[in-house]
């Protein structure tokens, strides 16, 4: 079997790592927070520059004269109907990530907030908005223009849905050792971005475990979580149980939101809502300063750093994966649309998610027990936990969500080896499994070495690792896009029938989404 | 046209006729300003005359430019009858000029008219000193055989028959230190005076210091220097149009002029070409040559005060900071006033004179600031000897006029005490006196330097005057109203005629005082408030005046220092991009971008293939 290029050049880059992170772990991942601190540390202004441009460049792309584009043919119907289409969006957005944040970033913020006094009405004020930033507009433009990418070159132009094909089409034939970098990088990303998730979602099963049944918060006790993840997601992704899977993860949904609406009517209520609304207006009106706000004065630079650059990247490592999915399920729909349902419509459940668990998180600081902000100081990861424990039956509580991360991670480290197994593959949608096995074990050995520095930082770190090289990726992405698009204007519309005409009558391939990935973020 | 072209070369003709007919003519001088001025002179008449002239400005000592003239390497130099005669080894009389005249006809050269002015030597001290010892001629300096020191130019020092050897004889002085000043400036002669490494010095009476700092010259008593009239030398071999030029010039300078010339060299720094031929230009000799005359420089002094070793240590230095400039002291009795009106650019006055008196305050005035230090000002109060024994038991003062330091000193005074103080306004020291001597007033203030002659001349005329301790009232709040002054002692015998006991009293600060930055911008804010905000005297010249001063004492904290001369800490200059390897990354993001943008913008190159 002829190797693909891009599998091996992304093994050459991931597997020394790998072997690095199991023989020396400390080594490797200080190693890796060293360059993450260095590439985003040396150039903070252009990190939130490209992220805040993503957000600009949606607005345009959904308000301008692009808006109408179809992602498909001029006359072709949305493959989903609106309904299900929102329903999946929240599938892939919802992750293990927000259980994890969303009572610790709120009430992280609300102790300490940069620049100012914390505890105090105004840090809680302060504390929803800056959550916001970090969850609302620019993480979900990062992905719908990572996905829009994708959609638009795969249906509108009939091009393979790889990283590659807008780099290409930028640089014309004859590009092929640039497309190859550039689905390199993009695989780089996709395995450091799952590795850190997991180790941080391995961090909060473990406290989990620990606030339920008393299980010790040793390195041992997170090896044997790692362990039940990986063949969990190693089973999956190589036999057929991925059925068995994917309705796991529709209960996983529903469980989530059940959780939600559980703390929403538990908890109070009244505030929660009054939050959800005070926030939305918050966050629009501050939406500009906030989105250029560094703090050059205040000498805070760590502090956008660590926090508010560090998700930004995030979202950027996870762009090429979540975009795959979302541009998977878009077909058929405009970009108008598109950046309507895939930006706002998350970011307004974000906002609702956030009020609920990180509004209820301020309530019980300002007006309940309080405590909180202490165990949420001490370990982030304990947040939740720590929190349920003001609600009735909090014991079903915590083990609900600790299955419920638990699954999320599984199914996303088994759709992250499908598409990492697929963008090595040329874009085959059937990619083989002895692909899977590699990059399953590949993102074990790099979780497993994140896992050692027994650290969220770290894995914060990992996490934004491969994003630092990809995002000049995107960017080119993002020129050979908008090129494309003005060829289009100046050429006549695209109808299926003349598609047709041209290529032959050709069925549309019947794909479901879920069979792609599952779940994200 | 044909016309003008033969004109045109006979005009060459006859001046390649004049060219071969006459050699140039040789004008050379000694090395000192004064004889380069008078050889410039001449070269410049001879010029005018139609001649060609090669210049040896100067050749060298009295010796070898003799020697040239003798030779006929230089046909003409200015030289002086006593030192020719000298030259030729005549004793000194009355009817040299005829008799040294024949005996150069015998040389070969002619000696001509005078040109008007005797350049003499003589024997100077400082006012001071001459007033402390009593000296009025050369021969009362035999009186302080043994600690006299002595400052002469070497050229003085090595003359056989009129020079320092036979000066010493003549007198039978003794001298503990003879400096012997190099060099063709005569200035340097005179700081070793100002500076106290030589009590009397040797200069010429041209000699624009004597004037300038108020030397005193001694009598030449005994008639040992020749008349020293200075003549045109010129070789017998020179064209008769050299002494029909010279004769026109034969005269004409006298020697306050030839001092004002020297001055314009030795002080102003001017060419002595340019100086000459701005003079002879003045003198109606010649057309052009006229210079605009530079603006005079002048530091506002009280007049008393003109001639003391304070004062003149202040225009020696201005003069060392601002070569080419015509310094000159500006008498007045409010100094700092006379400054800040624009009439001056600088003031020698007490820190007093700086501050407005108000009622039991002193306040900074607007404008001033403080140059330098140059020494202390001493309370003087005159009580008559049946008067007072202190200031304090004074119930009517005499002071200067209003606005002087003496004037503001007395009013301080009037308020410290509870008692009425009657304040009477009189001029001068003499004015003061005559106030006590017709018992208008108990007591006379008067702020001076210590030693100053008109205080001297003031007690040598009123005997029943004295000076009396007046330190007395400043105590308590008055002292602390009025830090300046500072307690001191007028040691005894400082005036020789009266004062046989040390004197308590008060001193203050002498200060060098130039105007501030403007106090009043243009505007209050913006940028309008910045313009005209330097001050009129730069730092350069505060630091170049300093440094001129030679060692002395810093301004006092109460007065407002020259910006530059306050205590300034240089702020440890860091790095400011702690982080190079940080520019590096932006600058290749910004290329990537840069790049982006251009593969953004680029025009297509091939068609549409899509």
């Amino acid at each position: 079997m002829k190797m693909n290029p891009v599998f091996l050049l992304s093994l050459a880059i991931c597997v020394p790592i790998g072997i690095w992170g199991v023989v020396s772990p400390d080594q490797m991942t200080s190693a890796a927070v060293g360059f993450t601190q260095f590439s985003i540390a040396g150039a903070s202004w252009y990190w939130l520059l490209l992220c805040t441009g993503f957000v600009i460049l949606s607005a345009y792309l959904a308000l301008g004269p692009y808006g109408k584009i179809k992602l498909g043919a001029d006359d072709e119907e949305p493959e989903f109907s609106t309904g299900s289409w929102i329903a999946m969006l929240f599938a892939g957005g919802m992750g293990a990530g927000l259980l994890f944040w969303g009572v610790a970033e709120p009430v992280t913020h609300f102790s300490s907030p940069p620049g100012m006094v914390g505890g105090t009405p105004a840090a809680a004020r302060e504390a929803m908005v800056i959550t916001n930033l970090h969850w609302g507009f620019h993480a979900w433009s990062i992905y719908g223009v990572c996905a829009l990418v994708i959609a638009y070159f795969t249906f509108r132009l009939e091009k393979p849905s790889m990283i590659s094909t807008p780099i290409k089409s930028l640089f014309g034939p004859g590009s092929d050792k640039a497309g190859t970098i550039a689905d390199v990088l993009g695989v780089v990303a996709v395995v450091f971005g799952l590795a850190g998730s997991l180790a941080m979602g391995a961090l909060q099963v473990r406290s989990g475990l620990g606030t339920v049944f008393n299980a010790p918060q040793t390195q041992v006790v997170s090896a044997a979580i790692l362990g039940v993840l990986f063949i969990c997601y190693m089973l999956s992704a190589t036999t057929g149980v991925d059925k068995g899977i994917r309705i796991l993860s529709n209960l996983n949904m529903v469980i989530a939101l059940s959780i939600m609406v559980f703390v929403l009517l538990f908890g109070p209520t009244e505030f929660i809502l009054q939050t959800f609304l005070n926030t939305i207006g918050d966050y629009t009106s501050r939406f500009v300063e906030m989105s250029f706000r560094m703090f050059p004065y205040e000498g805070l630079n760590d502090w956008t750093v660590n926090w508010t650059l560090t998700y930004l990247i995030w979202w950027l490592a996870w762009g090429p994966f979540v975009g795959i999915f979302i541009a998977r399920i878009s077909r058929g729909r405009t970009i108008r649309e598109f950046c309507v349902g895939v930006i706002l419509t998350p970011t307004l459940f974000s906002m609702l998610w956030f009020a609920t668990f990180g509004g209820s998180g301020i309530y019980i600081e300002l007006f309940g027990p309080g405590g909180l902000s202490e165990l949420v100081a001490q370990d982030v990861s304990i947040a939740l936990f720590a929190f349920f424990q003001d609600f009735p039956l909090a014991n079903i509580l915590s083990s609900l969500a600790v299955l419920l991360i638990f699954v999320f991670l599984v199914t996303s480290a088994d759709s992250g080896t499908f598409v990492l197994s697929m963008m090595t593959t040329n874009g085959n949608l059937n990619p083989p499994t002895s692909y899977k096995f590699v990059w399953g074990i590949l993102i074990a050995a790099l979780t497993a070495s994140t896992l050692f520095s027994n650290s969220v930082e770290v894995a914060r770190a990992m996490a934004a690792l491969g994003a630092i090289p990809f995002s000049a990726i995107l960017v080119l992405q993002i020129v050979g896009f908008l090129r494309a698009l003005r060829r289009e204007r100046g050429a006549g519309p695209i109808g299926l029938a003349e598609r047709s005409r041209v290529k032959g009558k050709r069925p549309r391939p019947k794909v479901d989404p879920a069979t792609i990935v599952e779940t994200a973020g | 046209m044909k016309a003008f072209l033969i004109r045109w070369v006979l005009c060459l003709l006859l001046a390649a006729l004049a060219g071969c007919d006459k050699e140039s003519v040789g004008v050379g001088s000694k090395n000192f300003a004064e004889n380069q001025i008078l050889a410039e002179m001449f070269a410049l008449l001879i010029e005018d005359a139609g001649l060609t002239v090669s210049r040896r400005i100067p050749v060298g000592e009295t010796a070898e430019t003799f020697e040239a003239l003798r030779t006929h390497t230089i046909d003409v130099y200015p030289e002086y009858t006593g030192t020719a005669s000298a030259l030729l080894g005549l004793p000194w009389n009355p009817d040299v000029p005829t008799q040294i005249a024949n005996e150069f006809t015998k040389l070969g050269i002619h000696l001509l008219a005078p040109l008007g002015f005797e350049s003499s030597y003589v024997v100077l001290v400082q006012e001071e000193y001459a007033s402390q010892h009593g000296l009025e001629s050369i021969s009362d300096l035999s009186a302080l055989a043994g600690e006299l020191r002595i400052a002469v130019r070497e050229e003085f020092a090595r003359r056989p028959l009129d020079g320092l050897r036979a000066f010493v004889d003549r007198y039978g002085l003794e001298f503990t230190a003879v400096e012997i000043v190099l060099g063709e400036d005569s200035s340097e002669l005179y700081e070793a005076l100002l500076e106290s490494r030589a009590d009397i010095v040797v200069g010429t009476a041209t000699d624009s210091q004597i004037a300038d700092f108020g030397m005193r010259v001694l009598q030449d008593d005994a008639g040992f220097f020749p008349a020293y009239t200075a003549v045109p030398l010129v070789s017998a071999a020179a064209p008769a149009a050299v002494t029909i030029a010279l004769a026109r010039i034969a005269g004409k300078i006298d020697a306050a002029h030839m001092a004002r010339l020297t001055a314009e060299v030795q002080i102003s720094r001017r060419e002595p070409r340019a100086v000459a031929a701005s003079a002879l230009a003045e003198l109606g000799l010649l057309d052009s040559g006229a210079t605009e005359d530079d603006p005079l420089l002048k530091i506002a002094v009280d007049g008393a005060e003109i001639g003391s070793t304070m004062a003149n240590r202040v225009l020696q230095a201005a003069r060392d900071t601002v070569p080419g400039r015509i310094i000159v002291l500006e008498p007045g009795p409010r100094p700092v006033t006379t400054m800040l009106e624009g009439k001056a650019r600088a003031a020698i006055a007490p820190s007093i004179a700086q501050f407005d008196i108000g009622e039991n305050a002193a306040v900074l005035r607007d404008g001033v600031e403080t140059v330098a230090a140059v020494g202390s000002y001493y309370l003087h109060v005159l009580a008559r000897t049946d008067g007072p024994s202190q200031l304090s038991a004074a119930a009517a003062v005499a002071t200067g006029p209003e606005g002087t330091a003496s004037e503001k000193l007395g009013r301080v005074f009037a308020q410290s005490r509870p008692a009425d103080i009657i304040t009477l306004q009189s001029t001068d020291a003499e004015a003061a006196i005559a106030a006590l001597q017709s018992r208008r007033a108990d007591a006379a203030i008067l702020i001076a330097p210590t030693g100053l002659a008109d205080i001297e001349a003031a007690l040598l005329e009123a005997p029943e005057v004295r000076l009396i301790d007046a330190n007395s009232w400043w105590q308590g709040a008055t002292r602390l109203a009025y830090p300046f002054l500072q307690p001191a002692i007028i040691p005894a015998n400082t005036y020789p005629p009266g004062q046989r006991t040390a004197v308590n009293t008060l001193a203050m600060q002498a200060t060098v005082a130039g105007q501030g930055p403007s106090a009043e911008p243009i505007g209050i804010a913006g940028p309008s408030s910045y313009v005209g905000k330097a001050s009129p005297i730069t730092d350069a010249v505060v630091l170049a005046f300093n440094r001129a001063l030679g060692p002395h004492p810093d301004i006092s904290p109460l007065l407002e220092s020259a910006a530059v001369l306050r205590p300034h800490v240089e702020p440890d200059h860091q790095v400011l991009n702690q982080t190079p390897a940080y520019t590096v990354f932006s600058l290749g993001i910004l290329a990537f971008l840069g790049w982006a943008l251009w593969l953004l913008i680029r025009p297509d190159k091939r068609p549409d293939k899509e």
